[in-house]
């Protein structure tokens, strides 16, 4: 085993861990599944465990939450009753200016992914898994 | 009843592997696990021979998720498992840390979510690959073909039904299951445009 490989591989983890870190403790997760939320809730607090995570379970219920909280990364379902993810975003924008949009949804019609584009979120496909988490932190690092 | 062109029929099939393929990723990712497919059965019946073909293959009761979408097609995509697996199907999604007593409660919500994965990576699928996009209900979860089929478009007994049905298989766990796709006649015409338009970019 290269040693030198090693250092170098866990000096850019770490530093990558870190400012995810430093950007964000507060997440709103906006879903009307519940069983989303539990899987997301989980998987977020495993990579951050010290992070406090809000849910709300549907879009109305969400901009409120993040007009209170002021959360610093939102992941929010596209597809939900009475108002879709992509009608909220500009509510939260307004309610939540600095807070980081994430659509994670399992609309993957191109029309979505268009309108996510348009809107200037993020875009991560469903099942909420690790690599879908993985992606919205990335996502959140890279827009720090 | 439809008939349509060889090569619209293999185009047609061509879309559906490929969308099936598209929601064994996400059953997989899900899973964690390798899925296994059937090759999609395509065919055109009246409602009665489609339900009876849904419901003949099975010797056991079938609880499932099903999602409409329209504008500017009518259709029903369904979702269907053996009822005696949903809770191990819950288990999937939600992780072996949960009780009985837990899975029971989080069931509804598990299959209602695990159906709009599944079948939204479908339809999602094929509405890229015609260039359309379609509006969608939310899933709705429920037991039995008949409930499952329930209100599909009330349609005439004279008209056509595209059918395509999938099995599938997860490699790790006894759980297998059946996706159904349900559009009625002026459904598939507008389908069927779709599938040209398919032809002549992948031409």
């Amino acid at each position: 085993m290269d040693c030198r490989h090693v250092t170098r591989v866990v000096h850019v983890t770490d530093q990558g861990f870190r400012s995810v870190n430093a950007i964000a403790s507060k997440v709103l997760i906006i879903d009307d599944s519940r069983v989303s939320r539990i899987k997301a809730r989980s998987l977020l607090l495993e990579r951050h465990p010290d992070w406090l995570i809000l849910e709300a379970g549907n879009a109305l219920e969400g901009v409120e939450l993040a007009r209170r909280e002021q959360p610093r990364l939102i992941t929010l379902d596209v597809n939900m009753p009475d108002m879709s993810g992509i009608q909220a975003t500009p509510l939260l924008r307004q309610v939540s200016p600095d807070s980081i949009i994430v659509l994670l949804t399992a609309n993957i019609q191109d029309a979505i992914v268009a309108q996510a584009r348009e809107l200037a979120v993020g875009y991560v496909e469903k099942p909420v898994s690790a690599l879908a988490i993985d992606k919205i932190l990335a996502y959140l690092g890279s827009r720090a | 009843m439809m008939a349509i062109g060889e090569l619209q029929r293999d185009a047609l099939t061509e879309i559906f592997n490929m969308a099936i393929g598209r929601a064994a990723v996400a059953l997989g990712r899900l899973a964690g696990e390798e899925v296994r497919l059937t090759v999609p059965e395509i065919g055109f019946y009246s409602p009665r021979e489609a339900a009876a073909r849904l419901e003949g293959s099975r010797e056991k009761r079938v609880c499932g998720v099903f999602q409409n979408y329209h504008a500017p097609f009518e259709a029903r995509a369904i979702l269907m498992f053996p009822e005696e697996q949903s809770l191990e199907i819950v288990r999937l999604m939600v992780g072996e840390s949960y009780s009985l007593d837990e899975l029971t409660e989080l069931e509804q919500e598990a299959l209602a979510e695990i159906g709009n994965i599944i079948l939204n990576a479908c339809i999602g699928t094929i509405t890229n690959l015609t260039r359309v996009s379609c509006d969608m209900s939310l899933p709705q979860v429920q037991v039995g073909i008949e409930e499952l089929l329930l209100d599909f478009g009330n349609i005439p007994e004279s008209d056509s039904v595209l059918l395509v049905y999938i099995d599938f298989s997860l490699s790790a766990h006894t759980l297998h299951g059946y996706l159904a796709f349900l559009m009625n006649l002026p459904s598939i015409k507008t389908l069927m445009d779709g599938v040209d338009r398919f032809i002549a970019d992948n031409g």
